[in-house]
């Protein structure tokens, strides 16, 4: 069976609407117990202090502000060779979910920082690339909005959102670039468990990344059928026009 | 397992961080269920039309 089976704006309607209460649901219940368990029930930080907590936000939002970027990234390249329009759609549902989480790592991260580098914010490699993707997910929402004729805006926002890719690379892998040249420290989560953090912040912040994952799948999910939906009535009101 | 209200001297910094979480969930999530609620009655609304133009 194709996976491109997907791409059917009838089928995605099937599945995604049975998926969505699972992810909606899922989102909530691993939000309240990640954050609820970081936030109020893990000890103190040895070398943070209390500023720890703020992980449970920053670290799912930076992982999902860059993975985010990837999808889209993704979608476009699958839109723009095999002209699937649901690619397109979803790309387009990602990016403001993809924004959201970006200000999100960066206001958290400027918060963390402030107690624990002494700075709100430097102009380190990985501060600037993260504060240059969230400029091309600001541009290529706009762009989206200004173009009216919506085959044009899907073709040249995915050409704007692939010439981004660049700053998402880098905002995943300014630290191992730049080995030793910058101030932000590596990721907290690695395949390999010994370059984790300890197991008393880790399980907490599984569950909270879990949440972060299952609310933007909700989010993309709903979005993205309202605009196959916006997509129909638009054929429609046309259809309409034409009789 | 200790339950920790008290922030200390991080409190100004750990409770905007939560604030703004909140913030962004909510209007996200808010977003998504108003827009998806007129797309919905877009469709049905062109949909009923169509119907009665046949």
């Amino acid at each position: 069976m194709s996976i491109w089976r997907y791409a059917n704006p009838a089928e995605f309607m099937r599945i995604s609407g049975a998926a969505l209460p699972f992810c909606i649901w899922g989102a909530a219940v691993a939000l309240v117990v990640g954050l609820g368990w970081g936030l109020f029930l893990t000890p103190l930080h040895y070398e943070q202090g209390e500023s720890a907590r703020i992980i449970y936000i920053h670290v799912p939002a930076s992982m999902l502000a860059i993975n985010t970027y990837f999808l889209m990234a993704f979608a476009s390249i699958i839109g723009l060779v095999r002209r699937h329009h649901v690619s397109f759609l979803a790309a387009k549902a990602a990016a403001p979910i993809g924004a959201g989480m970006t200000a999100l790592a960066l206001v958290t991260g400027a918060l963390w920082g402030a107690p624990t580098w002494g700075t709100w914010w430097v102009w380190d490699p990985k501060l600037t690339s993260v504060l240059i993707m969230f400029f091309f997910y600001i541009g290529y929402i706009a762009l989206w909005n200004a173009i009216e004729d919506p085959e044009k805006a899907a073709d040249l926002t995915a050409v704007l959102c692939l010439v981004g890719v660049v700053f998402a690379v880098m905002s995943r892998y300014a630290v191992e670039i730049f080995d030793g040249r910058t101030l932000h420290q590596p990721a907290s989560l690695s395949l390999d468990a010994e370059e984790n953090v300890a197991n008393v912040y880790y399980k907490p912040l599984l569950v909270s990344i879990a949440g972060f994952y299952l609310f933007f799948f909700a989010v993309m999910l709903s979005r993205t059928r309202t605009e196959i939906r916006l997509r129909r009535a638009r054929a429609l009101a046309l259809q309409a026009a034409r009789d | 397992m200790e339950f920790v209200f008290d922030m200390g001297a991080h409190a100004r910094f750990i409770w905007p961080a939560y604030a703004a979480f909140l913030a962004i969930f909510a209007g996200l999530a808010l977003w998504a269920w108003v827009t998806a609620g007129r797309a919905r009655a877009e469709l049905e609304k062109r949909e009923k039309r169509r119907e009665r133009r046949e």
